[in-house]
């Protein structure tokens, strides 16, 4: 494990930890618990931990066994309430019986007892205590469930910037590495004759004469219905490299693994939406001389 | 010239919401209020699975089932305790049975050391049959597709952590990888888990 890290390695650290799956040298590396969203990413990796054994093959969980579970834990239920039941000491003398009562001679006066009504109002008040508690704690649950699920969108929301992100640098590393790899020509565009505009590009090809990459600049975004379009001017004649588009800026690169056989210059033009079979609109940029780099 | 597109993301696609979190929660409450009945309905969603973790774990079908007769009387005892702030009740389950099969293997291998022989006889994926609970069967099929791609270096190193109790030494003593590596790739494992799963977490939360 290296010693740089960021705030999701050291979280999936923390989680690794508290799964015994890292020793705590490595786990010391972790966040600390405290921070919400941290607590959050160190969630998902423990949800994740969890889901691993769903991947198994599950046979259906046997009757028997469930059987056994449930009888043991009646069992111990039993024991429980007999040993509520407190037995007397082996030596005390065992309770006297209460004499019985005498025969009442005079009438007894009936009177209507009012423990049902206040066991029945005391019943009804818990009750309604314990539905209020139920409905606090539901409610809180939900406001938590709904916490979380903000954080696991904004997390998904990072990741994929970062994954975009991620791709771009890759993009780069692999263009600089054509750039810089030995034999690599250069071709620079410039605005064909006639034309006068800022618009600049440069071509890079590999030492196989497949690979390229062209980076273009200044050129003013295509008219509405219009699109630019490059063109190689190869043995086969013309042919299209393909539509794009412009990023604020003029600026467009591009790059592909394949080039057209015995391709002795490249040309930018406006074409109507879509492209077209042959070159038919204003010529932009063109180059054809090809300069060894490395 | 068209740009390559950006791949697509695994994890945006259309997919059935099946939450079960609430029910799953609701189960762990009447539990901790003594409802048998409960734990039963519980056991129906969770033991065969947890006999799978158990058997992967262990190996011999006798122990696996007596890990999970152990768990569930643990979560009978422990219900009132289930934080649902701290994982799902699915996780809850799973590293409880987890902990306590990797006990008893670690006390098995101090005098012995027949895991080998007997992890060979896990049906790793052996049974055609499972649950008829689609949702099981969705999530399964996800775990094996995002397992299945992560790199079998990083697979082994997270699925003997995870099934076999190895610390980070004992994988590098018997990979013979260098102890760093291990643990980056260990690292990286769970990094990449926790990215491809987060359909299935999500349902989970």
């Amino acid at each position: 494990v290296t010693d740089t890290f960021d705030a999701d390695d050291r979280d999936a650290l923390r989680a690794l930890g508290e799964l015994g799956l890292l020793g705590p040298e490595d786990t010391d590396r972790g966040t600390r618990p405290g921070d919400e969203a941290s607590e959050a990413r160190v969630r998902l990796h423990t949800e994740a931990a969890g889901l691993l054994p769903y991947g198994l093959d599950a046979a259906p969980a046997p009757a028997a066994l469930r059987s056994r579970i449930l009888a043991a834990v009646a069992g111990e239920e039993t024991m429980a309430v007999r040993g509520q039941a407190r037995r007397p000491p082996s030596g005390a003398r065992p309770p006297v019986s209460p004499p019985a009562p005498r025969a009442q001679v005079a009438p007894i006066l009936v009177r209507r007892s009012r423990w049902p009504t206040t066991l029945a109002a005391a019943l009804a008040f818990v009750c309604l205590g314990l539905a209020g508690w139920l409905f606090v704690q539901l409610d809180e649950q939900r406001s938590q469930t709904a916490r979380l699920r903000a954080q696991v969108r904004l997390l998904d929301q990072r990741e994929a910037e970062l994954e975009a992100m991620d791709e771009q640098l890759s993009a780069m590393r692999q263009n600089v590495g054509l750039m810089t790899s030995p034999g690599v020509l250069a071709c620079a565009l410039r605005p064909a004759e006639g034309e006068f505009h800022p618009a600049r590009g440069m071509l890079f090809v590999a030492a196989d004469h497949q690979h390229w990459y062209l980076s273009l600049k200044g050129l003013p975004p295509a008219s509405a219905g219009q699109t630019y379009q490059l063109w190689w001017d190869a043995d086969a004649g013309m042919v299209s490299g393909g539509t794009f588009v412009v990023a604020p800026g003029g600026v467009a690169q591009l790059a592909t693994a394949t080039m057209p056989r015995g391709t002795r210059a490249v040309v930018v033009t406006v074409e109507p939406a879509g492209g077209s079979p042959q070159p038919s609109g204003r010529q932009m940029l063109a180059g054809s001389e090809m300069q060894r780099l490395l | 010239m068209q740009l390559p597109p950006n791949p697509a993301d695994p994890g945006s696609g259309s997919r059935p919401a099946a939450p079960r979190q609430s029910e799953d929660v609701g189960l762990v409450r009447r539990i901790a209020a003594r409802d048998q009945g409960a734990l039963g309905e519980l056991y129906d969603r969770y033991g065969g699975m947890l006999l799978a973790l158990a058997h992967r774990v262990l190996g011999a079908p006798s122990e696996a089932e007596e890990v999970v007769q152990e768990t569930f009387l643990q979560v009978w005892d422990k219900a009132r305790t289930y934080d649902p702030a701290r994982s799902s009740v699915s996780t809850w389950l799973v590293l409880l049975g987890r902990s306590r099969a990797i006990d008893r293997l670690r006390s098995r291998r101090a005098g012995e050391r027949a895991g080998e022989a007997l992890r060979t006889q896990s049906p790793k994926h052996a049974s055609p049959s499972g649950p008829a609970d689609v949702l099981f069967r969705e999530r399964r099929e996800r775990v094996r597709e995002e397992l299945a791609a992560l790199p079998l270096v990083q697979r082994d190193v997270l699925e003997m952590a995870f099934y076999e109790g190895l610390t980070q030494t004992e994988i590098a003593e018997r990979t013979g990888l260098p102890l760093g590596t291990v643990k980056t790739r260990t690292l990286l494992a769970m990094k990449k888990l926790r990215t491809a799963l987060r359909a299935e977490i999500r349902d989970l939360l």
